[in-house]
């Protein structure tokens, strides 16, 4: 047997207490009496049989010492240890979402926590224990730690996530430590994860099987009547009955039910007033897993952009230009336009400012000299076609545009900002951003091309719009809880932030460009703030949901390599504190009894 | 001090004892001397010398033979009263000392009015305080007057005190009313009290609170006789111990006064005088 805690052992200096408590004098009652000549008779009988007397009258202190014994010893955890009391072991969790399915009031990560608590418990003093959690990244909880309260505590902290699971992440993680190690125990917590050919990983599966309904999708959209929501519902077990609720900006709007067959997929319409923004609909009985139960859907304003034009008149751009329905053109003069704060686009057609404004994007076509970091060439007549270039940037505008047949008269070959169009080794059309701000320039005239008649100009102009001018939240489109965001901020954005559903706000610019976005653990309605120059704050809904591929909580995998773990870790002891505590409880009824009895 | 009520109750009753007498005055108690009073006794043969006129003419006539007529010679009885007034006797709620009180007096009363003499001696420490011979109703009064500013205290050892008491010649009725806390035990003082050929009563009183006493907890116990005073820790396990040394107190003094025929009776002092210490009288024999 060790001792886990051997400090306890101060507790002993309690048995002086109790001691000194029965050598103190007693606090004696003063009566008058007839005559003590019945009591002498009586304390002398009493001390005739005295041996017996002595020990009721002590039986008292032997109780209490003894339970001040128990506990000093408590305190020290005494452990039964197995074969060894060594071992190096890696624990690793994970907290999916489907680790949150419950049965009997326990979820299953709550199961692995407690299955994990008693081998923490059972370790011996000198064992060495990590914690990893694998849920949509690896984190590390505690490393190579002997300190078992450390140990009990970071098992405490663990949470389930909203999202899937990286266990192999973890794995590896864990199996690079082996090779550091010698006998390095790794042992896996999971419900659905199965390690097949992991010969020397202990799986402990936790949890059973449980039925569940789970909404997979939300949508909306305006019709000519109103505004109607779809739900797209699972059933994840035995035929169901689910009422379906629908709330439109916090309100109750519309409740429908639905029966479900085992495993049957069906879509719920609801209703919804036509000025709803944020939409959530739930299915109102609970089940095995409650978190899918919900769906978040936010409805997107289309709010009119401003395009500023300066230049010489281009009817085919204009007309590119306004195919987005959002967009309204506002001719001005290169001198007019900085003044122009409330423009998200300046299209620059052979002009150059001196100026350019302090907000929006660019686009500049046929430039003169060097702008934004792009200097123009000499002009020459093209000797190679028209292609899109290779990089990433210009795979944004690659859809549905193929130049084939485009001919220029003559461009101006474009050095820096990263090339999207290319004849040859020239850059014909270059993008970048700058200062936050991003910027295309267009190195020939439009006027002078075949480019503006072929039916891929609008479509790449679609394409430049977008990148000029993006939707704010398009990367943060059907986000899943565990998602890292980025988004598109405005062009006048001076400082952006990120509020979660519980409230809590997360700067993500400045600086610029922007920071990801990561704190989105929580399936809910968020909100994009942005300020502009001009000081107004713009704020942006949006919306992260759970995923829907831990939904499935039917069945759980088996448990495997229980014989796995390495000498010296199979034989967990057992700490005996519990035991002792039990029978300090005992030992003190005992003592509140005798003490009754004895009064 | 009775009232009128309980003295015409007491009027029906008288006590109960015989008595050896010898001496005195003509009284209504039976004797055991033979007399020349007119109540039969018993027969014996004739012998030479005898009065002749004693001779029962009836005998001879059935037994043909001679047999003298015996009777009893009816004579006064002294009656004493030993009252224990040390400072335990004053100690019980309602106090001892006042029952005491009210059963010697219902005793002389009863005394006499029945035609005996009654003489009281109180023991109070190392005093002791007679009175002298009472007779007649007068003499409940003047009995009642004599106990009437006396107070308990002391202690009193029963042994060397009741021995003390001066008898007159001649046999007895005494009644020791104690509790019988002595050091010495009451013993010694009922065979001193037999050797002098009185016929012992002895009348044992104690307070509901030394018979059922409610204490608990660590308690100094001071003894208002001045005693050793004692420290105990009183709990269930003391007080049945107590109870049971009580018993064996009481069962002790019972047991010899039995041996030595004896009445005893056991009083406590919250009793009604004239039901139920009345009725312990009677059952044990010292009234009737």
């Amino acid at each position: 047997m060790q001792l886990l805690y051997p400090a306890g052992v101060w507790a002993l200096s309690g048995l002086l207490f109790v001691l000194a408590l029965y050598i103190l004098r007693k606090d004696y009652r003063e009566l008058n009496v007839s005559s003590t000549f019945l009591w002498r008779r009586t304390i002398k009988d009493q001390t005739a049989s005295k041996p017996f007397q002595k020990l009721k009258s002590n039986l008292l202190m032997i109780l209490q010492l003894s339970a001040v014994l128990l506990l000093a010893l408590a305190l020290m955890r005494p452990l039964l240890s197995g074969t060894q009391a060594g071992g190096e072991t890696v624990m690793v969790f994970d907290v999916s979402m489907s680790m949150q399915a419950e049965k009997a009031g326990q979820s299953r990560l709550g199961q692995a926590v407690s299955e994990a608590r008693r081998m923490v418990e059972g370790m011996g003093a000198a064992g060495r224990l990590t914690i990893l959690t694998a849920g949509k990244k690896v984190n590390h909880l505690l490393s190579r730690s002997t300190d078992r309260q450390e140990a009990l505590k970071a098992l405490n902290a663990i949470q389930a996530e909203n999202g899937d699971a990286d266990v192999d992440g973890a794995l590896s993680l864990a199996k690079a430590m082996g090779r550091e190690i010698n006998n390095l125990n790794i042992v896996v917590f999971s419900d659905t994860y199965l390690v097949k050919g992991e010969e020397d990983v202990r799986y402990v599966a936790v949890g059973e099987g449980v039925d569940n309904c789970a909404i997979l999708s939300l949508t909306a959209a305006k019709r000519e009547d109103g505004m109607a929501a779809l739900a797209r519902i699972e059933n994840f077990g035995g035929a169901a009955s689910v009422t379906v609720r629908c709330y439109a900006d916090g309100q109750l709007c519309d409740a429908r039910t639905a029966a479900l067959k085992p495993g049957e997929t069906q879509s719920v319409h609801l209703n919804v007033p036509e000025s709803a923004v944020y939409i959530l609909a739930e299915i109102a009985e609970e089940d095995g897993l409650l978190l899918d139960n919900q769906r978040h859907f936010v409805m997107r304003k289309s709010g009119q952009k401003k395009i500023a034009l300066i230049g010489q008149d281009n009817i085919f751009l204009e007309k590119a230009l306004l195919q987005r329905g959002d967009v309204e053109l506002v001719r001005t003069t290169k001198e007019d336009a900085p003044s122009l704060t409330d423009c998200s686009l300046f299209v620059y057609d052979g002009v150059l400012p001196e100026q350019l404004p302090e907000s929006g994007s660019f686009l500049i076509l046929q430039p003169a000299a060097e702008i934004l970091g792009v200097t123009p060439g000499t002009k020459k007549s093209p000797e190679y076609a028209v292609n899109l270039a290779d990089s990433t940037l210009a795979g944004q505008f690659s859809d549905h545009v193929s130049l084939q047949g485009v001919a220029l008269k003559e461009y101006a070959p474009l050095a820096g900002g990263q090339p999207v169009l290319k004849s040859g080794g020239d850059t014909l059309i270059s993008a970048g951003e700058e200062s936050g701000r991003r910027f295309m320039v267009i190195g020939f005239d439009l006027h002078e091309s075949n480019w503006v008649l072929k039916y891929d100009f609008p479509i790449f102009m679609m394409h430049a719009l977008n990148y000029l001018m993006p939707d704010v939240l398009s990367g943060a489109r059907d986000a899943l809880c565990g998602d890292v965001l980025s988004f598109s901020l405005d062009g006048r954005t001076s400082s952006a932030a990120a509020i979660t559903p519980a409230g809590k706000s997360a700067a993500l610019a400045p600086p610029f460009p922007a920071l990801p976005f990561e704190d989105t653990g929580e399936a809910g309605l968020y909100t994009l703030s942005q300020t502009l120059l001009s000081g107004e704050t713009v704020k942006t809904p949006f919306v992260v949901n759970g995923t829907t591929a831990e939904s499935d909580v039917r069945e759980v995998a088996q448990s495997s390599g229980e014989n796995l773990l390495k000498a010296g870790v199979t034989d967990y002891g057992r700490e005996l504190t519990t035991l002792l505590l039990i029978a300090l409880l005992a030992l003190m009824l005992a003592e509140w009894w005798v003490s009754c009895r004895a009064g | 001090m009775l009232n009128d009520e309980m003295l015409h109750r007491l009027d029906a009753l008288r006590l109960a004892m015989q008595s050896y007498i010898r001496g005195g005055a003509g009284g209504i108690r039976k004797s055991r001397a033979l007399g020349d009073s007119a109540e039969f006794s018993d027969f014996r043969e004739y012998a030479p010398g005898d009065d002749l006129r004693r001779l029962d003419w009836n005998a001879y006539a059935r037994f043909d033979r001679l047999f003298l007529k015996l009777f009893m010679e009816e004579q006064e009885m002294r009656v004493t009263i030993i009252l224990d007034a040390s400072a335990s006797m004053g100690y019980g709620e309602p106090l001892k000392w006042a029952f005491a009180v009210d059963a010697a007096l219902m005793l002389s009363y009863l005394a006499v009015s029945g035609g005996d003499r009654v003489s009281l001696a109180v023991l109070s420490g190392e005093k002791l305080l007679k009175s002298p011979l009472y007779a007649g109703r007068q003499g409940y009064l003047q009995a009642s007057s004599f106990l009437k500013d006396i107070r308990p205290s002391g202690a009193v050892s029963l042994t060397r005190s009741v021995t003390r008491i001066p008898f007159s010649s001649g046999r007895g009725m005494c009644v020791l009313i104690s509790d019988l806390f002595s050091e010495d035990g009451s013993e010694g003082a009922l065979a001193s009290l037999l050797y002098r050929k009185q016929q012992a009563v002895l009348v044992q009183v104690l307070s509901r609170e030394e018979m059922e006493p409610e204490l608990s907890g660590p308690m100094h116990l001071v003894d208002s006789e001045g005693g050793p005073a004692m420290d105990v820790t009183v709990n269930g396990e003391l007080l049945r111990r107590y109870q049971k040394n009580l018993e064996s107190f009481i069962g002790g003094t019972k047991s010899y006064c039995h041996r030595h025929g004896i009445p005893y009776v056991l009083m406590r002092s919250d009793m009604d005088l004239m039901h139920d210490a009345l009725g312990n009288f009677m059952r044990g024999g010292i009234i009737a």
